[in-house]
């Protein structure tokens, strides 16, 4: 059983590469953006340094803030799970019924297509992202231990936005079309796991408040690992709450699943 | 449920029914000025305790005309919805949507409007995937979809995108996906839909010939009679969600025609105002001026011999045919009955 899901995800993971590379356009293009994107963001923390007259803003020097906030951004793939748009408009144009006649866990199939995605601009995101920060940000220096601590983290991260995103995903099955909903939630994600900024800059009250949720430890432990490193201890902390939500999120995936797939009402002939 | 082993497919009484928007007009003025913030819904019976078994080995056609229910119950048939109420007992051991995994690797389908092939990628690719899916053996594998690729005339396209394929080509492919693992039963939704006489053939042939080796039983829903004609031997015809008909395609022409095809190819007309006088009294007659030709329904219990007679006296007559009712003509007839 096991070995069929992995060979099932090997080949879907050789298709999906297979389809990013024959669009190789959309692939330049987002080399390109994220380029722009690091200068953008240097550009409009440098003011702000230069606007407010200080070394550090919550903490953070000007070379640490940029470094903070353009891996935020470059992280952003790992946030865009491909399983909500495809859920959509499968469902939007039947196309569901056909995965519905094949041999496979259709939620399973979802997560496996948008993990190659999503690691796909991951990576090309990411590695862009250190070339720069090594060129522009001399200051920065970054150990290979803290990249592996972040990229085990990016993995756990990612468990639980996947899980999450993918029962945005199965709302599909009542709603159709779950763009708002998946918009929101990203933004949710996105601010309060200190994708914008850091949580540094968020009132000590609400900090506390996401202690006890899983953002606390993601995007803003993540970033800070990688970019002051951190001590075992909190390194497993992290990891295991986000392995522990994700887990819970996941059990209650496969649950809503079970009641999503009897919603199919198969539209159209 | 009484299980024939001679049957793969037994359903008993299912039933499915969809919530849809309330029609406007049955809505109160206000109701009618909240209907983007609150809407009221209500049942609608799609399929309407349907009964019917087919056979191993056998072609079946499953006819209706839109929104009769075909593809409903299609869908019941391969898992996908779950019906209402009643019963489907496939392949003497699978509830479909119950055992779905399971009952999906012996089973084969092809939904005409909607493609199983990854869209951008070299159709081989998503066969790889196929291949995995259904675990083929990689011998079987490439030795059946060798001889699929050289009856349907693909061999050439395998490392075409999808995409850039033509509707014909498609649907070949998406074929070959559908019995590629062999399965027991396939389902085909509108396999020639959009397809030139051409590529029709062909599907045809390679229809005929894989149900001859594999013994595999194919229902086909189409509104192509001539697909029916050309391959089934047995059809089930739904109208408004029922079974209206459930057996030989021969018997469903004589119990729902009374009329022959009179097809007639004349040198010269004679007299015009006694021709148009004579053709008066019959239905759906088609003149085509330009090739001389007339093709009128002749009523079972009317006199051919006395309007043959009749018609030698308005035409000189280079050919006739007395030809049994056309499909097409008559699931023509029932439609209109029944709207």
């Amino acid at each position: 059983m096991k070995n069929k899901i992995l060979s099932n995800f090997y080949e879907l993971f050789k298709l999906d590469v297979k389809k990013q590379i024959e669009y190789k356009s959309a692939f330049y293009f987002d080399i390109i953006a994220s380029i722009l994107r690091f200068f953008v963001i240097k550009f409009l923390w440098e003011f702000i340094f230069k606007l407010v007259g200080e070394s550090t803003i919550r903490g953070f020097m000007l070379e640490e803030m940029i470094f903070y906030v353009a891996c935020s951004f470059a992280c952003i793939p790992l946030l865009r799970i491909h399983a909500v748009q495809k859920v959509e408009r499968e469902i939007q144009t039947s196309k569901i019924n056909v995965w519905f006649t094949k041999p496979i866990n259709y939620l399973n199939f979802i997560k496996m297509s948008s993990i190659t995605i999503s690691f796909f601009y991951f990576c090309i995101n990411f590695s862009f992202f250190l070339i720069l920060a090594y060129i522009f940000l001399p200051s920065i220096q970054i150990s290979i231990l803290n990249i592996l601590m972040f990229l085990v983290m990016s993995i756990a991260i990612y468990f639980v936005i996947l899980n999450i995103k993918s029962m945005v995903a199965l709302i599909a099955f009542w709603t159709t079309s779950v763009w708002g909903i998946n918009y929101f939630v990203t933004q949710i994600i996105f601010v309060f796991s200190g994708g914008l900024v850091p949580l540094t800059f968020f009132p000590d009250n609400v900090v506390t408040i996401l202690k006890y949720l899983p953002f606390y430890y993601m995007n803003y432990s993540a970033v800070s690992i990688l970019l002051f490193g951190s001590d075992l201890n909190f390194f497993i902390k992290s990891i295991s709450i986000l392995l522990i939500f994700g887990f819970i999120v996941r059990l209650l995936l496969n649950k809503f699943y079970k009641h999503a797939i009897k919603k199919l009402d198969g539209l159209g002939g | 449920m009484c299980i024939d082993s001679d049957k793969v497919i037994v359903v008993e009484d299912i039933f499915k029914e969809f919530k849809v928007p309330k029609d406007d007009n049955k809505l109160s003025w206000i109701k009618k000025k909240l209907k983007y913030f609150y809407r009221e819904w209500e049942s609608k019976t799609v399929v309407d305790n349907i009964n019917f078994s087919i056979k191993k080995g056998d072609i079946v056609g499953y006819l209706g005309a839109n929104g009769a229910g075909k593809s409903t119950s299609i869908k019941m048939l391969t898992g996908i919805l779950t019906p209402t109420s009643g019963k489907i007992k496939v392949l003497n051991r699978f509830e479909p949507v119950k055992d779905r995994e399971e009952y999906v690797k012996h089973i084969g389908v092809v939904f005409g409007q909607r493609s199983s092939l990854v869209y951008d990628i070299p159709v081989i690719d998503s066969y790889n995937l196929f291949r995995v899916m259904y675990e083929i053996d990689k011998k079987t594998f490439e030795e059946r979809f060798n001889y699929f690729i050289k009856i349907l005339k693909v061999e050439h396209l395998i490392n075409v995108p999808y995409r850039k394929l033509s509707l014909g080509e498609r649907m070949r492919f998406e074929i070959i996906a559908a019995f590629l693992h062999k399965p027991e039963i396939v389902f085909l939704d509108e396999p020639t839909i959009g397809l030139d006489a051409s590529a029709k053939k062909i599907v045809r042939k390679f229809l005929k010939t894989i149900n001859k080796e594999d013994n595999v039983t194919i229902i086909i829903t189409t509104h192509d009679m001539d697909d029916i004609e050309d391959l089934c031997k047995n059809i089930i015809f739904i109208d408004k969600g029922c079974v209206l008909y459930d057996g030989s395609l021969l018997n469903f022409k004589k119990k729902y025609s009374d009329w022959r095809t009179l097809n007639i190819n004349y040198k010269k007309i004679y007299n015009k105002e006694n021709l148009d006088n004579l053709l008066l009294g019959f239905n759906s007659v088609t003149r085509d001026n330009q090739n001389n030709t007339i093709r009128l329904q002749v009523a079972s219990n009317q006199d051919i011999n006395l309007f043959l007679k009749q018609l030698l006296d308005v035409l000189e007559i280079a050919d006739i045919e007395i030809a049994p009712p056309r499909l097409e003509d008559v699931v023509e007839g029932i439609y209109e009955k029944s709207n």
